[in-house]
C-alpha cells in the first residue's frame, strides 16, 4: 500500500514541476525572506547603524538580525554554507533559534555556544553557518564572539585599524555540537566604527579574477572614516560595483556598520 | 604511476601508505552543486576513485595547489570526505592552499578540524608520523 505522503509528493511532481512554477516558487521564497529580514537597522542610543544586504540568488543564506536586550542591543550577522534556497533554510533555522530562545542572548560567547548546541542537531551534518554576535553596551563598551566568521573591522577615529587574534574565533556553528565561544571586549571611543560583513563582498571577483578583497575594504573604512556612515556604505557598494565592472555578484553579501556617537 | 585520472583531479600513490589527490582545475564550483554534498559531481568522483579503494591506515593527501576558488561547499565536501576516511581508519591531510584561501581557512579555524600543511612534501612527512 502506498504511503499517503509519498503519493502527495508524486502528484505535486506531476503537476507543479515546470521551470515556470519552480521560478515562481523561488520568487515567493525571496519575497517571504525579505519580509522576515530587517530592511533597516533599529535606533540604538549612543550608536548609529547602517545596513546593506544583497542576495545573489532568489533566496539568501546570509542572515542579519537585531535584538534589544536589558544589557544593550545585540547584532547577529551570519552566513549559511552553500547558496540559494538550501542556505536560506540554515538562515531561517538560526533565526528561529535566536527569536524563540531569548534566554540565549546576552554575553556573546554564551549566546553562540547556546545557539550552536541547538543548531547542530537541526541541520544536515555537512552544513554549518558562520557568524558574529556583537553586543553594544553603554559608553562604547562592545563585546563580540565569532563562529568561523571574520570579526568586526574596527576603525578608530584616528584611522588606526585594530587587528584581531585568530585565537578568538571559534568553529563555524554546527561544526561541533559543544563548541565554546570566547567573548572579546573592546572599548570604543566616540567616532570609532565597526563593520560586520559577510564574505560575498570581499570575495567578489572581476573578469580578471581579482577579488574585491578584505584589504580594499579596510582601506575604504579608513579613508572614509570622516564621512557619514551611510555615505561609507554607499561608497563601498559603488567601489564594489566599479571593481566588478559589470560582472554579477556570485554570492550574497551583508554589511552592518556601527558608529559609537558618544 | 597514476592510479586514477578524472577531469578534475589526479590520484597518485606516493609510497609508504600515502596517496595524493591533486586537483587540476582552478574552479570547481559547478562540480560542487547539489542539494546534499553527496549529490555533487565532485564528491561522486572522489567517492568512486578514492574512498572506495582506500585501505585502512592509508593517508590521503589532497593538494589544492591549482585551486583558486574555494566556496563553502568545498569545505563541506572535505568535512564529509574526512568523515568517510576516518570510518576506514584512513587519514586526510590537506596542502597547497593559496595565501588567499589560507586566510579564509584560518577564519574558519580549519586547522582544528583538518591536518593542513603548505606543501605536498610537508604533508608526506606528516603522513609518516602515525
Amino acid at each position: 500500500m502506498r504511503e499517503p505522503a509519498v503519493e502527495a509528493v508524486r502528484v505535486r511532481e506531476r503537476s507543479g514541476s515546470s521551470p515556470r512554477s519552480a521560478e515562481r516558487g523561488l520568487q515567493d521564497l525571496a519575497c517571504v525572506q525579505r519580509q522576515i529580514l530587517n530592511q533597516s537597522p533599529p535606533s540604538v542610543p549612543a550608536y548609529r547603524l547602517e545596513l546593506a544586504y544583497r542576495p545573489a540568488y532568489f533566496a539568501t543564506g546570509d542572515y542579519h538580525d537585531f535584538f534589544q536586550l536589558p544589557e544593550g542591543h545585540a547584532i547577529f550577522v551570519g552566513d549559511g554554507s552553500g547558496h540559494g534556497p538550501v542556505a536560506s533554510i540554515l538562515m531561517v533555522t538560526m533565526r528561529t533559534i535566536l527569536h524563540t530562545h531569548r534566554h540565549l542572548h546576552g554575553d556573546p560567547g554564551n549566546a553562540l555556544s547556546g545557539a550552536c548546541r541547538l543548531f547542530h542537531p537541526l541541520i544536515p551534518s555537512d552544513r554549518f553557518m558562520t557568524g558574529v554576535y556583537l553586543l553594544l553596551g553603554d559608553d562604547g563598551k562592545v563585546r563580540w564572539a565569532s563562529a568561523g566568521h571574520h570579526p568586526p573591522l574596527w576603525t578608530q577615529r584616528s584611522g588606526e585599524m585594530l587587528a584581531f587574534d585568530h585565537a578568538d574565533i571559534g568553529l563555524p556553528l554546527a561544526a561541533l555540537p559543544d563548541e565554546v565561544y570566547r567573548t572579546v571586549t573592546w572599548q570604543l571611543a566616540p567616532g570609532d566604527r565597526l563593520l560586520l560583513f559577510t564574505d560575498g563582498l570581499v570575495e567578489a571577483r572581476n573578469l580578471a579574477g581579482e577579488p574585491f578583497g578584505r584589504q580594499r575594504l579596510q582601506e575604504l573604512c579608513r579613508e572614509l572614516r570622516t564621512v557619514s556612515l551611510r555615505d561609507l556604505i554607499g561608497e563601498v557598494l559603488d567601489q564594489a560595483d566599479k571593481h566588478l565592472a559589470g560582472v554579477e555578484f556570485e554570492d550574497d553579501f551583508t554589511l552592518v556598520a556601527v558608529e559609537h556617537t558618544g | 604511476m597514476l592510479t586514477a585520472k578524472g577531469p578534475y583531479f589526479l590520484t597518485l600513490p606516493l609510497g609508504d601508505g600515502v596517496r595524493a589527490v591533486r586537483f587540476i582545475h582552478p574552479d570547481l564550483r559547478r562540480q560542487l552543486d547539489g542539494a546534499a554534498i553527496e549529490d555533487c559531481e565532485l564528491y561522486k568522483d572522489l567517492e568512486k576513485q578514492v574512498i572506495r579503494s582506500v585501505p585502512a591506515n592509508e593517508a590521503v593527501i589532497m593538494n589544492f595547489g591549482l585551486v583558486e576558488r574555494f566556496p563553502t561547499a568545498f569545505y563541506q565536501l572535505l568535512m564529509k570526505f574526512r568523515e568517510e576516511l576516518r570510518a576506514k581508519q584512513a587519514r586526510l591531510i590537506l596542502c597547497g592552499f593559496s595565501p588567499e584561501i589560507t586566510g579564509g581557512l584560518a577564519v574558519l579555524q580549519a586547522d582544528r578540524i583538518f591536518e593542513i600543511t603548505h606543501t605536498e612534501e610537508q604533508a608526506w612527512y606528516k603522513a609518516q608520523v602515525r
